[in-house]
């Protein structure tokens, strides 16, 4: 089919066709909108207290979509989760700068008691860990309810809560004296740190004259933690839950639509920390005292990210203004301002009521989604009713011009929608979800701005009268036959030729420059840094980053590392495991009873039994590493190591500032057991275990008349022991099942991290890996050495900050893929479309230059690059290459006609020049507005792709002409046959304007 | 006393578990139902006061009890681990003795705590460690600890003092248990005592056998914590009802854990000694010291 005839049909059934595009996206809109609200209850369905204002459910905060599900970080996260507690930590810190106890002064304390006990109360909240909550284990003497009194082991809150703790708490009068302050804060800071604070005297008044300092080492758990070293600010730990759904409730809320469980399931989980973070807000404007209060934290952090990536959806709103302000001055007519804006808000509308109608959400970067698909569509209804202004002057006819319209203009519309798309389809190929997403919609947006464009601007020309100006001398027949004649051969001079004569008479050195470019840039790109800072993602004056910064310099790092031991289970059921169990507890009852003439001894066959059971009990003790003394003392070992690297401030592993972990309890346990002596702050050992204990031992149980056997004791029985006596003491909260598995084959060390440069983070964490792997050789086995016992354990690393950190690697290997694959692509489509390879070759130069020259300059400089803002690249590509392909188009026809490439290329720029500028201002602005995003990877990636695309404006007036210049010409031999394209020129991409 | 053969014992539990929960059997336990108390409805505070009061009554007199459990720990996948333990318990009006000692896992085998409660008093703990030989007295024990990392505190282990909580009676319902429909008082109790880590229970309590079929806790932000019920009942003596199953399950992390009684026995003077024929000694409070927990004779 010609172009005019599929020109004339559109015309005729423009109607139809227009009002069939606009029920569909109505329809579209409907039923997507009517899905997400569906869906906005199925989540609010999951709440205990219904929302007051029921919200419409369209952003997707998951932390866990920025990852790869494939990855084995992730992977190991959920099963921490699965396996402790699915929650994270908020701390709330202030700072007491002037009374002389610090931190410690009994109005801060008060104020840290009413916070704790409020804040305990608010849904989802599991646990305060703070000053006045936090256990005091010691050694000291107990009173008897007669009068008596015993040593023994004293375990009370750090200060104790004032009674009546179920009615409204109040800040209580000062409980305790000085003295009595002191000696807690001598508990929790250790004596010398407590001197430094209050002076040496009033720490001797408060444990004694002769105490070594050394041995009050104080809580290490607690420092830099809930309290800094100096005591000077004090932080609330708050663990905050995202809550856990059945089955069953995700069935009853979504049915068996797997998108929305996943989402709806993680955005309660959102909403439930949101919502506890909000009121901890309110307790603490309501009984904070005044104080001026510091949050920092992952949920924090989630929060700002939705906050801001539901500002940057409200930016598309400036965008319109800017268009409507550009489309005013360009056409000054109603119909050049309104035909586009109906374009784009079907766009926009279409590709986001398709993308809800899926059942997904938009997220931070999709955000961002709706100015991107404003300006392409602009772009796209620009060619239609620019030419339309064009050529109106030489027509008579209003369904003639409107038929030439669409005739000149089908082809380059929907080669330049081809390329934008497949520029946003290669953001699929990335393993990045985020960036998938924006793929698949803006791509999506960019086939609306097609079809709206090609649909509704000729209706809407259709319903303007033609003026009743003078004609100019030209047969409208003529112009039908071919358009680009109709200003053909009146005048051939403007600024645009005037500009490339400049270009075409320094050809070489200009061609010569743009090659040395391009290679400088290809080497800054191949040296590019990526990197990702939550703290420069934000604006200066982001309260979440400010708060986070001040907790950070005064506490330590708030972001979370999990250092995860494991050792496999026995290849055996539990039934096996506990029969083997009772057999041996049996006959070693019996084994010990018969010596004592209380059982009957053993039978050969029962000790060769006997034998074979203990083998297979050791090896399976062997796998219980959180109570095997072996494990623990190679562990702490290895968290000395890590915690004196990380004391130095030069080292990659300053960026963790803490470690803490069931080991730490234990040391402390065997330190109290030992009347609280500091060098038994160790986990236990042999020597720890006294002689009579080590032989096993029978216990007879008088009311069964059965004798017990009791296994010989040793160091792992005794740290097992000492848990079991922590636990039998500690708050649930505080108890050993958020850092031991119930099977004790699972060991978790948690770490903070100090926020900043994915690489500094990474950095540690790689430190953290070769410490383990080189020195450690025992608690790194794989699963299959320490299944042949070759290794005591396995260590994997993972939580938030890590899986934040390695997501710059593999944004590394998706922009390169994304990239190559959108240049590959369109560089195909152009040889396709030219049916020349040469074309397809050089249009690589002013593609590439535009886009690797930003880029390189960051690679050359050394400054790295937010990750996600690369990939507007391959976006900037499917956009920049629009210019050439109207060049290029312009280009072949005119030398298909015979002319020279000098006359060719001057051609060219004469009949595009104003359309490409008109459309790159367009562009710029569109993207451009994206600067003032708040979320810095946006505004970065609106800031690189307007630099893009003016890039490539300049690259199609300077290194386009100039390299095109320097080809073989073949009509200077006036030889047609040699014509790089020649056929029929109805198939050839036909430009958009004359 | 009354004293029952061993023969008998076992055809009055088999009855039991044949028969089902609902079947009461002859009191043989030599402790008389106590009369029901003339019933105020018209304050719910009194009401709930009362059902409690004489829920309590009602359980009282067994003298002691002695039982083997096997606790189950489910996490929220269904993943399983188990603890055993053996608790010796002597009934007195100022506060019941207890002994827990630790059969499984091995290394905490021999492990014994026992706790002296006081009514109107912070109880009294010691915990007895076989790799220190030595009984330490522990003070200021929380109560709002996990047991051994199950779904159980201390707090919900512990016997419930009437005297501690404020009572409200709620309504006359019918829950849903193991066994069918079940009439029940459900009554709200708010602790009165500091050491909690509850806002507030509701008990369901069995119309007609005086048992409390379910409890539900509140955290302190009063949302719904864990939720206890109670199954496999066991009508001991014609008299006293034991739950074999308790099953506690934390609503908010899903997690699960299942107490299931076996060898149980209560007020040993009913039971025969295996060996010897002759009726058990009841327990006394020479068994509840600290000498008694190392286990040697």
């Amino acid at each position: 089919m010609s172009s005019s005839t599929t020109a004339t049909l559109l015309y005729r059934w423009r109607w139809p066709a227009s009002l069939l595009v606009l029920a569909t996206i109505l329809t579209t809109v409907m039923a997507g909108f009517g899905r997400i609200g569906e869906f906005s209850e199925q989540v609010n369905s999951l709440r205990d207290t219904p929302a007051e204002v029921a919200k419409q459910e369209i952003f997707d905060a998951r932390y866990d979509i920025w990852f790869d599900p494939e990855d084995p970080g992730l992977q190991l996260y959920q099963e921490i989760e699965d396996k402790f507690a699915a929650e994270d930590f908020v701390l709330v810190a202030f700072e007491e700068t002037e009374h002389p106890l610090g931190a410690f002064s009994p109005e801060s304390l008060a104020t840290i008691a009413a916070l704790t006990e409020r804040i305990e109360r608010i849904p989802f909240v599991r646990h305060v860990r703070s000053l006045t909550s936090n256990p005091w284990i010691r050694w000291g003497t107990i009173a008897d309810e007669g009068g008596g009194s015993e040593e023994g082991l004293l375990i009370t809150d750090l200060f104790e809560r004032a009674a009546g703790q179920n009615s409204e708490p109040q800040i209580s009068e000062p409980q305790y004296s000085e003295s009595e302050i002191v000696e807690r804060m001598v508990a929790v800071l250790g004596a010398e740190r407590a001197a430094v604070v209050v002076g040496e005297p009033k720490v001797r008044a408060a444990i004694g004259a002769d105490v070594p300092f050394a041995d009050r080492i104080g809580e290490p758990r607690l420092i830099g933690n809930i309290v800094s070293a100096d005591g000077r600010t004090s932080a609330l730990q708050v663990q905050v839950l995202r809550p856990r759904i059945d089955e069953a409730e995700l069935d009853a809320a979504f049915g068996d639509n797997e998108t929305a469980r996943v989402v709806g399931g993680s955005m309660h989980g959102n909403h439930s920390q949101w919502s506890a973070l909000n009121t901890i807000k309110e307790v603490l404007a309501e009984v904070g005292g005044g104080r001026e209060f510091h949050i920092a934290g992952m949920p924090n952090i989630e929060q700002n990210f939705m906050v801001t990536g539901e500002e940057d959806m409200g930016m598309v709103l400036w965008m319109f203004v800017a268009i409507i302000v550009v489309m005013g001055l360009l056409f000054r007519r109603v119909i050049g301002v309104s035909a586009p804006l109906l374009v784009v808000f079907s766009s926009i509308l279409g590709m986001i009521g398709t993308v809800f109608l899926w059942g997904d959400l938009l997220n931070n970067i999709t955000a961002g989604a709706p100015n991107m698909i404003t300006a392409v569509s602009i772009a796209d209804a620009i060619h239609l009713v620019a030419s339309y202004f064009m050529l109106r002057p030489h027509f008579t006819d209003k369904q003639a011009l409107i038929v030439e319209v669409i005739r000149i203009n089908a082809m380059p519309v929907f080669l330049t929608t081809l390329t934008t798309a497949i520029g946003f389809y290669s953001l699929t190929a990335g393993n990045i979800i985020p960036l998938q997403m924006l793929g698949y919609t803006a791509g999506l947006g960019a086939v609306f701005a097609w079809v709206t464009s090609m649909t509704f601007v000729p209706a809407l020309l259709s319903l303007v009268p033609l003026p009743k100006t003078q004609l100019h001398d030209v047969e409208a027949g003529s112009v039908a036959d071919d358009g680009e004649d109709a200003v053909a051969g009146h005048v051939h001079e403007n600024w645009a030729t005037r500009f490339v004569d400049r270009v075409l008479a320094r050809r070489v050195p200009i061609t010569i420059a743009s090659a040395v470019v391009v290679v400088l840039a290809i080497v800054g790109v191949l040296r590019i840094e990526l990197d990702s800072d939550f703290r420069t993602m934000f604006p200066d004056d982001n309260v979440t980053m400010v708060d986070m910064t001040w907790i950070e310099q005064r506490l330590g790092g708030s972001g979370d590392l999990e250092i995860v031991f494991e050792a496999p289970p026995r290849a055996e059921s539990g039934a096996e495991q506990r029969q083997r169990q009772e057999r041996i507890a049996e006959l070693r009852a019996r084994e010990l009873g018969a010596k004592e003439g209380l059982a009957e001894a053993l039978k050969p066959a029962e000790v060769q039994e006997l034998a074979t059971l203990t083998i297979a009990e050791a090896d399976f003790a062997r796998r219980r590493i959180a109570v095997s003394a072996d494990f623990l003392a190679e562990l702490r070992r290895f968290t000395d190591r890590l915690r004196e690297e990380m004391a130095d401030p030069e080292a990659d592993l300053r960026m963790i500032t803490r470690l803490d972990g069931a080991l730490d309890v234990l040391r402390k346990m065997n330190q109290v057991q030992n009347k609280d002596r500091a060098e038994f702050y160790r986990p236990p050992v042999a020597a720890d275990v006294p002689a009579e204990a080590r032989e096993p031992q029978l216990y007879v149980d008088d009311i069964l008349d059965e004798i017990e056997w009791i296994p010989g004791q040793d160091a792992s029985t005794l740290a097992a022991q000492y848990f079991l006596q922590y636990e039998n003491g500690a708050k649930p909260a505080e108890n050993l099942s958020t850092l031991v598995s119930a099977d004790r084959r699972t060991v978790r060390y948690q770490g903070r991290v100090r926020q900043g440069s994915s690489t500094a983070q990474q950095a540690a964490f790689d430190r953290v890996r070769e410490i383990a792997e080189s020195e450690f050789p025992l608690l790194t086995g794989t699963p299959e050495e320490v299944e042949r016992g070759e290794a005591l354990a396995s260590m994997m690393l993972s939580g938030k900050a890590l899986l934040y950190a390695g997501m710059t690697d593999k944004f590394s290997y998706s922009f390169i893929l994304s990239m190559s694959l959108a240049l590959t692509l369109i560089v195909i489509v152009i040889m396709v479309i030219f049916r020349s390879v040469v074309l397809g070759l050089v249009s690589i130069i002013p593609n590439v230059l535009p886009i690797f020259v930003p880029i390189g300059m960051f690679g050359l400089f050394g400054v790295p690059v937010d990750g996600p803002a690369v990939f507007v690249s391959s976006v900037a590509l499917g956009i920049a290459v629009d210019d050439t392909i109207h060049l290029l188009t312009k280009f072949t026809r005119a030398r298909r006609k015979g002319k020279t490439t000098v006359e060719s290329v001057r051609e060219a720029l004469y009949t595009i020049g104003n359309a490409l500028t008109f459309t790159t201002v367009t562009l710029v602005l569109g993207f451009g507005v994206l600067m003032f995003s708040e979320f810095a990877p946006n505004s970065m990636m609106g800031k690189l792709a307007a630099v893009m695309i003016a890039l490539a404006w300049v690259a199609d007036f300077v290194v386009t002409p100039a390299v095109l210049a320097l080809l073989p010409d073949p009509n200077r031999k006036a030889d047609p046959s040699s014509v790089v394209s020649a056929t029929d020129g109805d198939d050839v991409a036909t430009p958009a304007m004359t | 006393m009354n004293v029952l053969n061993h023969g008998a014992l076992l055809a009055a539990l088999l009855a039991a578990s044949i028969g089902g929960a609902l079947r009461a059997q002859d009191n043989k336990s030599g402790v008389p139902v106590p009369k029901l108390p003339e019933f105020d409805k018209s304050d719910a505070a009194v009401y709930g006061r009362q059902l409690a009061d004489y829920a309590d009554l009602y359980d009282t007199g067994w003298r002691d009890s002695y039982a083997v459990s096997n606790m189950t720990l489910f996490d929220s996948n269904g993943d399983s681990v188990q603890r055993r333990t053996v608790q010796l318990i002597l009934e007195k009006p100022d506060g019941d003795k207890s002994i827990v000692r630790f059969l499984t896992p091995a290394e905490i085998k021999g492990v014994a705590a026992l706790t002296h409660e006081h009514p109107d008093a912070v109880d009294d703990n010691w915990l007895y460690l076989p790799a220190t030989k030595r009984v330490r007295r522990i003070s200021g024990a929380n109560k709002t600890a996990s047991f051994q990392g199950t779904e159980f505190t201390y707090e919900d282990l512990s016997n419930r003092i009437v005297a501690k909580y404020d009572w409200r009676f709620l309504a006359e319902a019918e829950i849903d248990a193991a066994a069918g429909k079940v009439p029940v008082y459900s009554l709200e109790a708010k602790p009165r005592y500091t050491d909690t880590g509850y806002s507030r229970l509701v008990i369901h309590v069995h119309r007609e056998y005086w048992r409390q079929e379910r409890i539900e806790f509140y955290d302190k932000a009063d949302r719904l914590l864990k939720v206890l019920d109670n199954s496999v009942w066991k009508h001991r003596h014609g008299r006293f009802w034991r739950p074999m199953k308790i099953a506690m399950k934390n609503e908010q992390a899903k997690k699960r854990t299942v107490i299931e009684s076996s060898n149980q026995l209560l007020n040993l003077a009913l039971y025969k000694n295996k060996r010897t024929g002759k009726p058990r000694p009841n327990l006394t409070d020479a068994q509840f010291t600290t000498d008694a927990l190392t286990g040697r004779r």
